[in-house]
């Protein structure tokens, strides 16, 4: 073997264990960063769909949209639900509403953390969505 | 059988300096303003204890979030060190430190309980020209030596993996939505509900949904041939690494995907839409006709 076929043969082999670097995640279906399976948009998704989210009530009793600044303190609708899931599925709904109502807009009385499953293709199109709407958590603004 | 020797040629084969050093600029650039324009979320980074801190890839280690000064410190460190990766200045020192702060302030982002797929690619493009002879040329104090001889191994092969990442991670999409969704996503209904999913998830969590989306949803005979067209797409990107030609019509049509993704959906991946990221399949240096005179010779110790 020449010299120069060592440093081919050890190129190549970097170039693979590259490769497989990159594939690892795939092939141990394990999704990190920045090594990914890149899964986004990857599953069929159904036409129904559940969220979990946060509105507030005003004095009168109506509904009061909050933003997502409020809701996660983010504008990346990604982590927003991945913040106010993963404090529900923690046990920590409660925790999560009186986060929110500290943030919450001075005529916001009371702060609701929701559970809802909606029609997404209704809901896009702008439609009555809603199937079904769970409380999961209340708690009341400071005056 | 896999022939080696072809393999080393691709790989190795040589490149002028000035190519590598325009990627080199194109990725400085974007991050720098990538990491300026998203600065508040940046600076915001530290909160974590309050949501499920998961430490994601290389901060696999750390057990607890960390102290805001110290993500404040590697934040504005980062974006300095941007701006001199993409100078080019003592880039042996700067490519690497860059390399490792971009790595840290993303996978630290991707760490609070959601990973973030926008920052993947624009950081292994990082690692690989942060640790390349990417400063060689188009740098400060390296003008007028009027070197054309420069093409070189070290050159190339950088740009030549960056390439072979950027198809890899596309060709990875393509497994994934089969691995994941199967032939079920390609009957069309599967990406309508993804798009209308988006819509909603914005609506329910206090965002404004793009205009788009509703319109799209009474269109629902595109969404097949949409979804067949996204994994030929991403199944063939490797393709273009053997057929020069076919890469202008890949990236235009990539680069389409994106565009649709974040003009209905709202998602947007700034480093593929502002096209770096296909950068290393194309003759970079031909964008710097004039500069193309003024590449240095490599320093003799960088030789081969």
């Amino acid at each position: 073997m020449t010299r120069h076929s060592v440093a081919e043969r050890r190129r190549l082999a970097a170039v693979v264990l590259g490769l497989a670097l990159l594939a690892s995640p795939a092939i141990r279906n394990h999704d990190s960063f920045p090594l990914s399976t890149y899964p986004i948009y990857a599953s069929a998704r159904p036409r129904e769909a559940t969220f979990v989210t946060a509105r507030g009530e005003r004095a009168d009793g109506s509904v009061r949209r909050l933003s997502m600044e409020v809701i996660a303190r983010t504008d990346d609708p990604l982590i927003a639900s991945s913040r106010v899931a993963d404090a529900v599925a923690g046990g920590r709904a409660g925790e999560l509403c009186a986060e929110i109502a500290a943030r919450s807009p001075q005529d916001v009385v009371a702060v609701v953390v929701v559970r809802e499953r909606h029609d997404v293709v209704d809901a896009a199109r702008g439609d009555e969505s809603l199937l079904s709407r769970e409380e999961l958590a209340r708690c009341w603004t400071s005056p | 059988m896999l022939d080696v020797a072809v393999i080393d040629r691709w790989l190795m084969a040589p490149a002028p300096a000035a190519r590598l050093a325009v990627f080199r600029i194109a990725i400085g650039v974007f991050s720098f303003g990538y990491l300026v324009v998203r600065f508040p979320v940046m600076w915001s980074m530290g909160d974590e204890a309050r949501v499920a801190w998961e430490p994601a890839g290389v901060l696999w280690w750390l057990s607890d979030p960390l102290p805001r000064w110290v993500l404040h410190t590697v934040v504005l460190l980062s974006i300095a060190l941007a701006a001199v990766f993409a100078a080019g200045v003592a880039f042996r020192l700067i490519g690497p430190a860059f390399a490792v702060a971009l790595l840290f302030v993303t996978t630290y982002r991707s760490s609070g309980g959601q990973l973030l797929w926008f920052d993947d690619l624009l950081v292994l493009h990082t690692i690989v020209i942060g640790s390349s002879h990417a400063g060689d040329a188009l740098r400060p104090g390296r003008r007028g030596r009027g070197r054309r001889e420069d093409d070189h191994a070290r050159y190339g092969w950088p740009l030549h993996i960056a390439a072979l990442v950027t198809v890899v991670t596309y060709a990875l999409a393509g497994v994934a939505k089969l691995r994941i969704g199967g032939a079920g996503w390609l009957d069309g209904n599967s990406l309508r509900n993804h798009l209308a999913y988006s819509a909603t998830r914005l609506r329910v969590l206090g965002g404004s949904p793009s205009p788009l989306a509703g319109p799209m949803m009474d269109v629902g005979w595109l969404f097949t041939p949409v979804a067949v067209a996204t994994l030929l797409l991403e199944l063939g990107a490797p393709l273009v690494l053997v057929a020069p030609r076919l890469r202008v019509p890949w990236v235009v049509l990539v680069w389409c995907m994106h565009a649709a993704i974040a003009s209905t959906m709202f998602v947007v991946f700034p480093y593929p839409l502002s096209l770096v990221a296909f950068a290393p399949l194309f003759r970079l240096e031909q964008l710097l006709p004039a500069a193309r005179n003024e590449v240095a010779a490599p320093p003799a110790a960088a030789g081969p």
